[in-house]
């Protein structure tokens, strides 16, 4: 059973930049989509600038794997906006995240046992 | 601003819009919000037409795949269902098609000739061709029904080139022929008014067909000899 899902965790990989780092920044904790955009940006230091039709349609295809789900729990209803959604990480979701920095840690790892790699600033 | 974006955001396929036009819209709000000078408003609206541009098509594309696939799962379930729904459709467009041939052959496209409507063509016809020519051309003129005639005669011929011989559907017609039907060729001529007499009628007009198979579609092919049943042309 452990072997069948562990191969079902590999199918998803190599996972698309943007989808991993929805995934990492939701394995912090529920977010909406706009919140969703701007913790991508502040993690990449601007560089990942999803925009609304990329990031929903992301949102989109990670719902249907079952990567991600939409959450009940809404917050207070003065801070709330009800066009706003809740998504959150599933324990799929985490396994494929955690699977996917395996995959780039050792890509890494042979990166720098071929090139050797400068000293981060 | 928002009502505009809006406007677009229906061009998603209905099930991406119902779940996330809400949300796209808010989320345009926000960055618009955000977006404080001119300049900002100004790159967010390039930024988010880029962005429908890509993911609309990109949703749609998506949308059809996965109605093909649910398609397939559900005929594949019921295998018997779908190939006699398939058969049943396979006959229908094909007599469809069938029937739209002939209909639109015999009623719908007319003859490629002037004046098609006014065309007849009689398979008896009271004074032949072969009681003599000058007989047939008369006889128009005796009747008040038909304004001309020309003799349409269809036979098989052995067709001789320079290098090589075959058997081929050839009509032999009267010289009016072709003026009567109001046919001009692509180049070249058609018969001058005596050339279906004995000795001056060795001419021939070939289609378009016959030019590219027997001439290789050459432009230098007027003049050029042919043999029918070993009488040499012109």
């Amino acid at each position: 059973m452990a072997r069948i899902k562990e191969e079902s965790v590999q199918s998803f990989l190599p996972l698309p930049l943007p989808g991993f780092h929805m995934l990492l920044a939701l394995s912090e904790g529920e977010r909406h989509g706009y919140a969703l955009k701007r913790e991508i940006l502040r993690r990449t230091n601007g560089k990942l600038n999803l925009a609304a039709g990329a990031l929903y349609g992301a949102i989109s295809r990670m719902l249907d794997r079952g990567l991600i789900e939409e959450s009940e729990e809404r917050p207070d209803l003065h801070l709330d906006d009800e066009r706003r959604r809740y998504y959150r990480i599933t324990p799929l979701g985490r396994r494929v995240a955690q699977a996917e920095a395996v995959r780039l840690q050792q890509l890494v790892r042979l990166a720098e046992s071929s090139l050797g790699l400068p000293e981060l600033a | 601003m928002a009502r505009l974006y809006r406007l677009l955001l229906k061009l998603y396929p209905a099930r991406f819009r119902e779940e996330f036009g809400a949300p796209l819209e808010r989320q345009f709000a926000d960055e618009y919000r955000d977006a404080e000078t001119a300049a900002g408003r100004a790159r967010l609206w390039l930024r988010s037409l880029a962005d429908l541009a890509v993911t609309i098509p990109a949703e749609l594309l998506r949308e059809i795949g996965q109605d093909l696939r649910y398609a397939v799962r559900v005929y594949r379930r019921r295998s018997l269902t779908t190939i006699l729904a398939l058969s049943a459709l396979a006959l229908a467009i094909g007599a469809t098609t069938g029937v739209f041939s002939v209909v639109n052959a015999l009623l719908i496209r007319s003859l490629p000739f002037r004046q098609p409507e006014r065309l007849v063509q009689i398979l008896n016809p009271p004074v032949s061709p072969l009681q003599g020519r000058s007989e047939f051309m008369r006889w128009p003129a005796s009747g008040a029904y038909l304004s001309d005639a020309a003799g349409y005669f269809p036979t098989q011929v052995n067709l001789g080139l320079a290098n090589q011989a075959e058997r081929v559907e050839i009509a032999e017609v009267s010289a009016n022929f072709f003026a009567l039907l109001g046919c001009h060729p692509a180049f070249g001529r058609t018969f001058a008014p005596e050339e279906d007499l004995p000795g001056h009628d060795g001419v021939a007009v070939i289609g378009h067909a016959f030019w590219q198979q027997f001439f290789g579609a050459d432009p230098r092919v007027l003049g050029a000899t042919i043999y029918l049943n070993g009488t040499r042309l012109p």
